[in-house]
């Protein structure tokens, strides 16, 4: 079993953990600053975002750009669908979270905090603003918390910039990224909820965390949001989770933006960004969905296209004509049944689709689309109609 | 045959294919405007508007025959080809003449429409806008009718309809569905105060 | 992994409105056909077309003999006359 570093202390279904116990259990904030960046270098601690970018060179990075008066966003949108584990961070560990934010502040030369939380997830909100209220004056004030729309994109780093900055949440088109050009025109460190946890307790233990939180979801038992080690096999991640329900078609690695994997090779699966990355996977924000023998994998494909293309910003038309003809293809196959054309359409559109978004949104799209036609070649080459055509 | 018939449905025909015209002319309107309700998807204006066309052409085409088979009107064949070839009328058939060719050519390059490309099937399309007027002035010159109290206000109906449409269309323009849809977005995700 | 889905009832409108087509197209179609006999029974009635060849410009319908099937220049008028009346006379121009 793994032993917990993020969520080791008391029950996280229990609430917030108050600053006292927080402070008792781990010791007192340390300091931020250069050593802590190289520390975070050596480590080779990776985003916990989605994006997996080393965390010691995006500071480093930032800390060059700062002319003292960076700004720092904990991102905890936690737009994707079935990820869980910000919200339990937030609403479990809040001071795990300020701790890292805090630390990034002095280590990037940042006078402001933003503290960026899905609008909609009522109960991180108070655990972190409760939180807030027990940290010292001068954080209190280098702090405050932007409540973020609950839109898919929304989380990604520019919108959450351009929020902060100018009140609306649509990504931007980068360079420059938010770490050369962000709120206000200063450089902008923008950091998972997750990431700054593992910060908290790196600098204090002045080693590599050896822990990532996964959110299981789908056909498993028991649903949720569990504290592996690094490289533990996904198959043990679902046994945590009480086991498939029901026989397993396919796994999602890695959330919407992830990768689909047959069981058999799945199970075995390191849960390690590095050694995913390596396969040509990813963990990404760290979902893994298991999709029952019983649904029909070309629906569900189906749908969860809808969804991202209706979750287009709309800001170019690529990601928002390119992402719906998908969708529609994809529905149309799984209506009415296999069709040559569509099934063409769908191999022409995503390679035309692809790197011409203003965004990242309808390149991961993409790459899930296509990852399902490899996975599911059979299902979308055969697939016959599920809805009677009216006479 | 009886030429009275032939002479009757020829002009029948011709006020039928106006009328048909017409409404092709407003369902295009329609389509840029990009019109619809719940009951009413875009696609089906866009449906109405390609059968109706093909319909014109058929009813076009019997308004046509008719009229050069009938020996009343001693029409060759070429008067219904060339321009300002026949001897009746031969300003305001000529009209006529012009007004078939380019609906021919319109719905000839829409069915085509994926081999001669996208920019140059808008091109083409443009013509329409020539052609319905031909079709009325032909109609308003050629026919015996142009003054009889039916024709009359059916031409005045067609007329209206489509000056209405096309008003219509300059005054709101044709949207952008990316548009609509990146404001709409926008709306949902917009966190700044409203002043 | 499910989202809500909606797929019938788009589905179902989307069959709705095809059906509507066909509809629209069928009556349009019949309505064409109606309308050329209607009309042409209209025009009948304004313009017979099957009296004896005059050309006469009157405001009353005058039109060339019909009645006969022969092609050989039975016309009156020799030469093409323009639409400048507006009383609809229908005069041929010379035969081929």
């Amino acid at each position: 079993m793994s032993a917990p570093q993020l969520l080791a202390g008391p029950d996280p279904s229990r609430g917030s953990e108050r600053r006292a116990e927080h402070v008792a259990r781990l010791g007192p904030l340390p300091k931020g600053g250069h050593a802590l960046i190289e520390l975070l270098v050596h480590t080779g601690l990776t985003g916990r975002g989605g994006a997996g970018f080393p965390v010691g060179l995006k500071w480093r990075a930032v800390a060059a750009a700062s002319h003292g008066s960076a700004v720092v966003i904990a991102n905890g949108a936690e737009g994707e669908p079935h990820s869980r584990k910000d919200r339990l961070l937030m609403t479990s560990r809040p001071h795990l979270i300020l701790d890292g934010a805090m630390l990034a502040a002095a280590s990037v030369h940042a006078k402001q905090v933003v503290l960026y939380i899905g609008e909609e997830h009522h109960a991180a909100m108070r655990s972190m603003s409760g939180a807030l209220t027990e940290r010292t004056e001068h954080e209190r004030r280098m702090v405050r918390i932007v409540a973020a729309p609950p839109r898919y994109v929304a989380g990604d780093s520019s919108a959450t910039v351009h929020l902060v900055d100018a009140g609306i949440a649509t990504p931007t088109t980068t360079p420059p990224s938010p770490r050369d050009r962000g709120v206000g025109g200063a450089a902008t460190l923008v950091q998972n909820v997750e990431t700054l946890a593992h910060v908290a307790v790196i600098a204090r233990t002045g080693i590599a965390t050896d822990t990532v939180l996964i959110t299981v979801a789908g056909g498993v038992r028991t649903p949720g949001v569990f504290e592996v080690n690094v490289g533990t096999p996904l198959g043990d991640a679902v046994q945590l989770a009480g086991g498939a329900s029901e026989p397993v078609r396919a796994v999602l690695v890695g959330g919407y933006f992830g990768q689909w994997v047959e069981p058999a090779e799945a199970w075995s699966l390191p849960l390690d960004p590095h050694a995913l990355r390596a396969r040509g996977l990813s963990l990404g924000c760290g979902v893994i969905g298991l999709v029952p023998a019983s649904h029909c994998a070309v629906c569900e494909v189906a749908g969860i296209m809808r969804y991202l293309a209706s979750e287009s910003s709309a800001q170019c038309g690529p990601c928002f004509f390119g992402l719906r003809a998908l969708a529609d293809a994809c529905t149309r196959i799984a209506e009415r049944g296999t069709d040559p054309g569509d099934l063409q359409r769908l191999q022409r559109w995503s390679a035309e689709v692809q790197g011409r978004g203003a965004c990242k949104h309808p390149d991961g799209v993409v790459m899930f689309l296509q990852s399902a036609m490899k996975t599911f070649g059979d299902d979308f080459a055969h697939h016959p109609a599920h809805i009677r055509r009216s006479a | 045959m009886n030429n009275a018939v032939l002479w009757y449905a020829t002009r029948g025909a011709g006020a039928v294919s106006l009328v048909l015209l017409s409404a092709v002319v407003v369902l295009g309107i329609l389509s840029v405007l990009r019109v619809q309700t719940t009951g009413w998807p875009r696609f089906l204006t866009v449906g109405l508007h390609r059968n109706l066309a093909l319909m014109t052409l058929v009813f076009l085409t019997l308004h046509i025959v008719t009229a050069v088979v009938d020996p009343f009107t001693h029409l060759g064949w070429l008067a219904a080809v060339v321009p300002f070839s026949s001897y009746y009328r031969t300003f305001w058939l000529g009209l006529g003449t012009i007004a078939f060719e380019l609906l021919l050519a319109i719905v000839l390059t829409s069915l085509v429409r994926g081999f001669i490309g996208q920019a140059a099937w808008r091109l083409l399309h443009w013509l329409t806008y020539a052609a319905w007027p031909f079709a009325v002035l032909h109609g308003v010159g050629t026919g015996t009718d142009a003054w009889s109290a039916w024709l009359f206000t059916l031409q005045a109906f067609c007329v209206i309809a489509v000056l209405a449409a096309i008003g219509y269309r300059f005054m709101t323009g044709s949207r952008d569905p990316l548009a609509d849809a990146r404001s709409s977005f926008q709306g949902a995700v917009d966190r700044r105060e409203p002043r | 992994m499910e989202i809500k889905d909606t797929t019938q009832e788009r589905v179902q409108a989307r069959d709705a409105a095809m059906r509507l087509l066909n509809r629209l197209t069928t009556g349009a179609a019949v309505s064409a056909v109606a309308g050329v006999a209607l009309l042409g029974a209209f025009s009948a009635y304004t313009i017979p077309g099957t009296t004896s060849s005059s050309t006469a410009s009157t405001s009353t319908t005058a039109s060339s003999s019909s009645s006969t099937s022969t092609s050989s220049g039975l016309q009156s008028s020799t030469t093409p006359v323009t639409s400048s009346s507006s009383s609809g006379v229908a005069v041929s121009g010379g035969s081929r």
